[in-house]
Parts: C-alpha cells; structure tokens; sequence
C-alpha cells in the first residue's frame, strides 16, 4: 500500500510537471511574416556569425543576437567605458547581461546603420577562420545610431573578438574592447566604443 | 533574559555588520563625478591582513621574549614596515607594482597606517600605458576587542590622494591623455554595540573634504565639496528567534563643479531608511526587509540625447553642449525570504518588489519608471528511493519613461518570464544513481500600444537523463542522454518572418579508469545532433531553408605520475562535424539533406611537471591542432586545412631567505610562450607571462 503511494507521488509529479509545463508555458501566436525573412548565413565560420551579429544588429533582431552569441559570452570593456560607467557590474557581464542590453537598446526606438565594411573596417587584422574550433580577431567596427527624435551618435571601436565552435555551431564568445577609434567624418575627433551603449542600455 | 540567546546575538552581529546593508552604498550615486574614492579593494585588504598579522607574530614574540607579558612603551610602539615589488605579464599588458606600507600602534589602544602604492601598465597589443600613484594615511583611536579605551567612540581620521594617467594612441595616431586626481580627508566616528535597554546600536557620523580633477579628451573637469553623513542602525531582539531591526542613513555633498570651462555650484543630498524583520523559529528562518532610497543632485553634465548617450553635435542653435542638470531618484523594495522544514518536506521561497523612479531636468531622457516582481519557489521532497525536487520561478518587470517635454509617457516595455523545474534522484542500487532534470522557460518581451515591434516569445524546454556509477574505487562510468528544443518567436509581422525552433538531441558516456596509483585513463564520448526548422519556410517571400547540424566527439586523457616528483598528461582530442541543409520532401513527408560541408579537428595535447625541490617546480606544455575543413557547393567541393599550435615552458618558485623569524617572500610562477597558426598575431607568437612577487614585512 505504502509502494503503490509512493508510486503515485512520484508518476504524480513527473507527470504534472512538464504537462503543466507545456500547458502553462505556450507562446503567443505569431502575425504572418509581410517582409522576407533576414537573410542570415550559416554559422558554419566565425566571418558569417560576425556578419550574422550586423544583420541582427541593423534589422534590431534580438533573435539572431541571441543565436549569434555563445551561452558562456564575456564582455570586457575600454578603460574609458570603465570610467565613465563606474556604476555597471563589468566584471560579471555574461549572455544574460548582454540580452537585457540588446532587449533595451532594441525597445528604445533607435535606427542602426553599419555596412559590412564599417561592422568589419578593412583596417580589421587576423579575421580569419581559426582552427581548432577557436578563432581570435583583432577587429575595427562602426555603428551608426539615429534615436526616435532624430538625434544620431556615433560609434567606432577597436576590440579583440573570439569565437568559438560549440556543439556544431560557431558562436561569438568573447569581446573585449580596447579603445575608441577616429571618427570619419571628423578626422579630428575620437568615438566612443559599443561599451557606452552597452553602459547606457545594460541595466 | 530569553532573548540573550547566543544565536540572537550572532544574528543581531551579522545582521548590523552586514556590508549588503550598508545604507552608505545604496546611497552612493552611480557617478563618478560624485561618488567617493573607492574604498579598500580586496587586494589592499590582503595587504593590510598579511600587515595585521605581522604585527600579532612580532607581538607574540615579545610577549615569548619578555615571559609572557608584551610591554609596549612610548607614543609610539610596535611599527611594522611591509614592502613588496612584482611584475604581472600576459598577452595583453606587463604591470609593474610596488607598495609600501607600515602600521604603528599608538599609546592608548590607537594605531596609525600608511600606504603607499604605485604601478605601471605598458600594453603589448595596443598603444597604451597606464601609471597610477596613491597614498593614503589612517589614524584609528582603537580597534580589536577593546576598541574604546581612550575615546568612547572610534575615532577615525583620512587623508589619501590617488592619482592616474591614461595615454593611448589610436589606430589613426590619435592621442588621448586621461588624467584624474582624487584627494579625500576627513574624520568619522563610530559607536559599535550600544546597548541602550533592549536596543543594540551602531551610530556613524562622517565629515569629508573631496577634491576630484580629470582631463579626458581634452575636456577639464573638477569637482571640490564638502560631504556630511550619518548612520543610525538599531537592533531589537524582542523575543526567541526573532528581531527587528532599522537603519536611517542621510548624506549631504555641497561644493562645486566645472566641466569644459563651464563653473556651477553642486549639491548632492541622499538618504536610506530601513526596516526589517528576522525569524528562527518553529522550524521557519527568514526575513522581511524594506527599503527605501531618496537622491537628488545638482551638477554639471554633457548634453543628452533621449536615451541618455553623449550627444553634443545636435546642439540645439544658441544652446550649450554642457547643461546644467537635476537628478532626482526616488527607489524602495521589499524583499521576504523563507526556509520551512515540515518533517520530510523542505519549503524555500524568494519575493521580491523593487520600484525606481528617475528624472532628469535637462537631459532629452526625461522621467523613467521601472518595476520589478520576482518569485522563486522550491519544494524539496524525498519519496522511497527517489528523492524529488520542484521549482517555479517568476519574474515580471516593466520599464517606462516619458522623454523631456513630452506629454504622454511612450508605453511599457513588459518583461515576463516563467519557469518550472524538476529534478530527480533514484538510488538504483550500490554505487549507482538515476538523475532526471526537466526544465522549460517561457520568455516574452512586450510593447504596450505596440511602441516598438520588438514583441518576442523564447521558449526553452530541456530535459535530461544520466546514469551514474562507481562501480568500484578505481572505476567510474557515466552515460547521459539530452534533449533542447528553443522556440525563437516573433510576434509582429515585421519580424516573424525568421521565426524558428532549435532541437538538440545528445548522448555522452564517459568513464574515468584509475588502472594503477601511476596511470589514470578518461575518456568521453559525445554524439550531438540539431535540427533547425524556420516555421514560414513554406512562404516564398521567406526564402529559409531548414538545417542541421552533428557533431561527434572522443575526447581522451591519460595521467601518468611515476613517482612524486613528475607528473605527466596526454590528451587527444577528435571531432568530426557535417552540415547540412534540407534539399527535399517526398510524397510520404520523408526529409532529405544535402551535405554543405564536413570538418574535421585532430588536436593532441602533453603536459609535463617537474618538482626539482620543494620549492621550485618546472613545467612545459605543448599542443598541435590540425583543422580540415570540406565544403560542397553544387558538384564541386573545396578543401581547406589549418594547422596551429604552442609550447609554453616555464617554472614556478615559492622561496624564502634572510632571517629565519623574518625571511623574506618571493613567489614567481614564469612561461614563455611559442605559438603559430592563423589566430597568432605578432604580439602573441613569442611572449613571457609572469606573476612575480617579493615581499617582507619587519
């Protein structure tokens, strides 16, 4: 008597447990696509995961940040960013942090403008394909930022990038900024990193 | 009295001396403008330890010395002095460091300590240095068990000055100095463990002189005040196994500021109030804390666009790139921890409300709100055999904001997030264990009024199985199966159109053999398989094609310890991985995938380490990768192969000489590094890395 009440505790439970799960945890209902979908590459190669990251990134796909970017992401900022941020928990940014970043930076209403040769800057080095499942990159970007009131700000950074192939896929798992870069339509003037859109929106 | 128990005195302790409940940090404005010189970092706290517990061996040696009884004389008595100097370098920087510190104890129970500190950074990949200079003087009237022996309060007199220059050179040749200076002196007192009746106190109260310069961009700023704090918390443990207590904490920063040749005078008010609940009863232990934080501040700041980035090119005609700014922050939260114990049956649960409103007078930002619920419940249950365990969590916040001069708030962007999770642990028979895990997550981002067409559904669903067994102490064996499915939905038409489902499927035995006490042999094997379908792929505006991917891994190990001395590890590592995508759909619905590419990755690692002493180790370790990568297009295929590797040889030293009650530190760990491949670049094909220290403290 005793067994078969254990018995229906326990089938009780693995049982209601992912039923309620399905049941209670149902996405909404989709509107039918009305544009073609974003052309995004194959991760097959660290270059289509980085061009993968633009595409996400100027259509203000959340999605295809979150598949681009690997569960283990670390983020390191400029020494700039640093001060001017002294408030945001640098040392712990993960995948989670990164997300709540592209969620609020995405929600705020903003334009993003970067072609393939300003999100990869010829100037970039070693932007190759790795080996060994590793691949490191020494890479110059540049975003352009139009708010809903029709302020723009502008962004070039130099950062070391790597990524990483996990499971099949390759992911970007690591960024680290290290400096602002010269603005070209003001030669004379520096531009800040994505650490201070990661500073602002982050939180 | 019931309530002098020993616990409600450790929870009184606990809960007064709590740095998270400092009022002083929740106070502290995220600016660095404003914010204080940062305090004792964790390293600078080892270094004041490693200082303490030099000065109690020197003290226990007198006390030896003198038969028991240490006798200090004069003003000024037992001074320790602890220098140390070392280099760190990797890939990235070379810092040099040198401290120096020394503590004196003063008659009457008092001590006072200086510091000295300085370091260079020199960049290896970027053109950079970075040179920092501080010092900081601390006179404190008692400490240890007895801190009240000349004073009735603890008496704590600061001065310090930090100092640090940043210079890089960008890409284009662009150079930039930052530079900045913090001075800080002042006095606090502080009153610990006042028992007045049935209250415990801790009374503090502050008096400091700020000054802070910088140069950044060619733009001065400085800012120079005066700051007054203050800090009541009270403890009150009215009965067995519960208290209450309250903290009330006020901070006032009045002074001025000037930012890129504009002057203005600032003002920085703050305070906390604090209540909360404590429990250890019944079988019941928790608390119910509440919190509420007021901040307003006045201070020079760059122009702000509306989502509060530096923006001073889209100056409005006759306005300046620098406003003058109120700030005001007004944040309360409520939080209820519990633990139940009803005789088998462990209940554990997490609330959780926080609220925070924001305002800006100048910035294009305007007012934001934000809010935030969370919920963690566990049930944890043994039944038979099986041990079980449930897990709800929830989490719902919002944030809204209305810009400057705008009528109508833009909307709440909604972030609701579910979970359930269930585990599960089966004792099957001697050394083996069943566990099972299932998890899903439902994840949604909500526009209200739709003011953003950035809505998204994540669900995540994975579940697990392992089988476990030490089948004998030299022999341990694993054999895990898994599967993840991840929906990615978009809801707004604009976006849905890449909606997709991931689904993973992977199985992974493993074992560890220890075959004799000298070899030891781990090997892994992993098969993994996803699939990736795009739900609209049938619309031919959509154009996505499904795909898939698999991998499989053997991951090997083999330890070899001859004797105590060496130690030597092999590793291999091989993985093969194809894509593909799916090329067609028969008449019975049967798939088919045409193959995009196969790789292949050969990697084999050796690692050798030789203790020559007992203090010197020598150490080497290489590895050599081969990647060979196929990809097919059409009839045609290409190959590609990538060969990459490294050899790092190197020591570590932990050596001490000079006096034998006195000696002096120095512990070194050194490599250098050999590496080619298409990821090395001129700065990381031949590098040194060390961490070198040397110390001594007299």
């Amino acid at each position: 008597m005793r067994t078969t009440s254990r018995l229906s505790t326990l089938v009780l439970v693995t049982v209601l447990v992912p039923l309620a799960g399905g049941c209670l945890f149902g996405t909404r209902d989709p509107e039918p696509p009305q544009t073609a979908a974003i052309d995004y590459l194959p991760r097959s190669s660290p270059s289509n995961v980085w061009e993968n990251c633009r595409l996400a990134l100027t259509n203000k796909d959340s999605g295809g940040w979150d598949t681009a970017v690997s569960e283990n992401f670390v983020y390191v900022p400029d020494g700039a960013t640093e001060t001017s941020f002294p408030g945001v928990a640098w040392a712990s940014w993960d995948k989670p942090t990164e997300m709540t970043f592209i969620g609020n930076w995405f929600a705020s209403g903003v334009t993003i403008q970067s072609d393939q040769a300003q999100w990869k800057d010829p100037a970039s080095q070693n932007t190759n394909d790795g080996s060994g499942g590793f691949a490191q990159w020494d890479v110059i970007y540049f975003l352009s930022i139009t708010d809903s009131f029709g302020s723009s700000t502008r962004y070039r950074g130099r950062a070391v990038v790597e990524f990483t192939l996990e499971g099949s896929y390759w992911y970007l798992s690591y960024w680290r900024d290290e400096q602002g870069e010269q603005d070209p339509e003001n030669p004379t003037s520096t531009l800040a990193t994505m650490g201070a859109l990661r500073g602002t929106f982050g939180s | 009295m019931r309530w002098r128990r020993p616990e409600i005195w450790l929870l009184m302790g606990l809960l007064l001396a709590s740095p998270a409940a400092s009022p002083a940090q929740e106070a502290t404005p995220p600016d660095s403008t404003t914010a204080a010189p940062s305090d004792t970092t964790a390293a600078e706290q080892s270094y004041l330890d490693a200082l303490e517990a030099r000065l109690r061996a020197k003290r226990a040696q007198e006390a030896a010395a003198g038969g028991g009884e240490a006798a200090p004389g004069g003003l000024f008595h037992d001074c320790v002095n602890a220098p140390e100097a070392g280099v760190k370098a990797n890939v990235t920087r070379v810092n040099y460091f040198g401290n120096l510190a020394n503590k004196v104890q003063v008659a009457g129970g008092g001590s006072l300590t200086d510091t000295y500190g300085y370091s260079y950074d020199s960049y290896r990949r970027q053109d950079r240095t970075v040179e920092n200079r501080n010092a900081n003087a601390t006179y404190l009237s008692g400490e240890g068990q007895d801190p009240y022996g000349l004073l009735p309060v603890i008496l704590r007199l600061e001065a310090s000055t930090n100092w640090s220059e940043d210079v890089t050179v960008n890409t284009a040749g662009s150079r930039n100095t930052k530079r900045s200076q913090t001075r800080r002196a002042g006095v606090s007192a502080t009153r610990s463990r006042l028992v007045t009746g049935p209250l415990i106190q801790n009374l503090t109260a502050g008096w400091y002189y700020n000054n802070i310069t910088g140069v950044n961009l060619g733009e001065a700023s400085e800012q120079t005040d005066t700051e007054t704090t203050g800090a009541v918390r009270t403890g009150i443990p009215f009965a067995r196994g519960l208290a209450l207590a309250t903290r009330l904490y006020g901070s006032r920063r009045i002074g001025d500021n000037a930012l890129a040749g504009f002057d203005s005078p600032t003002k920085t008010t703050g305070d906390t109030l604090g209540i909360g609940g404590y429990y250890n009863r019944g079988g019941a232990t928790g608390k119910l804390v509440v919190s509420q934080v007021n901040f307003d501040r006045t201070y020079l700041d760059y122009r702000r666009d509306a989502n509060g980035l530096i923006d001073t090119t889209d100056v409005p005609d006759g306005a300046e790139k620098i406003v003058r700014e109120l700030e005001e922050r007004d944040a309360w939260q409520l939080n209820w921890d519990n633990k139940v114990a009803l005789g088998r049956f462990n209940f554990e649960s997490k609330l959780a409300h926080t609220y925070e409103k924001q305002q800006y007078n100048q910035s294009l930002v305007g007012a934001k709100e934000r809010s935030s619920d969370t919920a963690s419940l566990t049930l944890a249950f043994p039944v038979g055999n099986d041990s079980l365990s449930v897990t709800y969590k929830y989490e719902w916040t919002w944030d809204d904001q209305r810009f400057l001069n705008a009528t109508a708030s833009r909307g709440r962007q909604y972030l609701k997030k579910r979970e359930v999770a269930f585990g599960w642990v089966r004792h099957l028979f001697r050394h083996t264990d069943l566990k099972g895990r299932y998890r899903t997550e439902l994840s949604q981002d909500i526009a209200q009024n739709r003011f953003n067409e950035n809505d998204r559904d994540r669900l995540t669903e994975e579940a697990s199985l392992e089988l476990e067994s030490h089948l004998s102490p030299r022999f341990y064996a694993s054999l895990e199966g898994s599967y993840l499915r991840k929906d990615d939905i978009a809801i707004r038409s604009t976006l849905s159109a890449n909606n997709n489902v991931k689904r993973s499927y992977e199985v992974s035995p493993q074992y560890t053999w220890t075959i004799s006490d000298k070899v030891s042999l781990q090997q892994t094997f992993r098969m993994y398989i996803q699939y990736q379908d795009y739900l609209y792929d049938a619309l031919e505006s959509v154009r996505k094609e499904d795909t898939f991917n698999k991998r499989g891994n053997v991951a090997t190990k083999v330890t070899y310890d001859p004797n105590d001395r060496i130690e030597i590890i092999v590793k291999h590592d091989l993985n093969r991985k194809n894509n593909g995508t799916r090329a067609a759909t028969d008449l019975a619905g049967r798939e088919s995938y045409r193959r995009d590419s196969n790789q292949s990755i050969n990697r084999i690692e050796f690692g050798f380490t030789y203790d020559l002493t007992d203090e010197v180790s020598l150490q080497t370790a290489t590895f050599r990768t081969e990647d060979e990568t196929e990809r097919f297009s059409g009839t045609t295929s290409s190959l590609t192969a990538n060969r990459s590797g490294e050899l790092w040889v190197g020591a570590v030293l932990d050596q001490s000489f000079g006096p034998r009650d006195n000696p002096v530190s120095f512990k070194g760990r050194i490599k250098r590094y050999l590496a080619y491949g298409p990821n090395v670049t001129d700065t990381s094909n031949d590098y040194w890395e060390a961490d070198l220290l040397l110390k001594w403290a007299f």
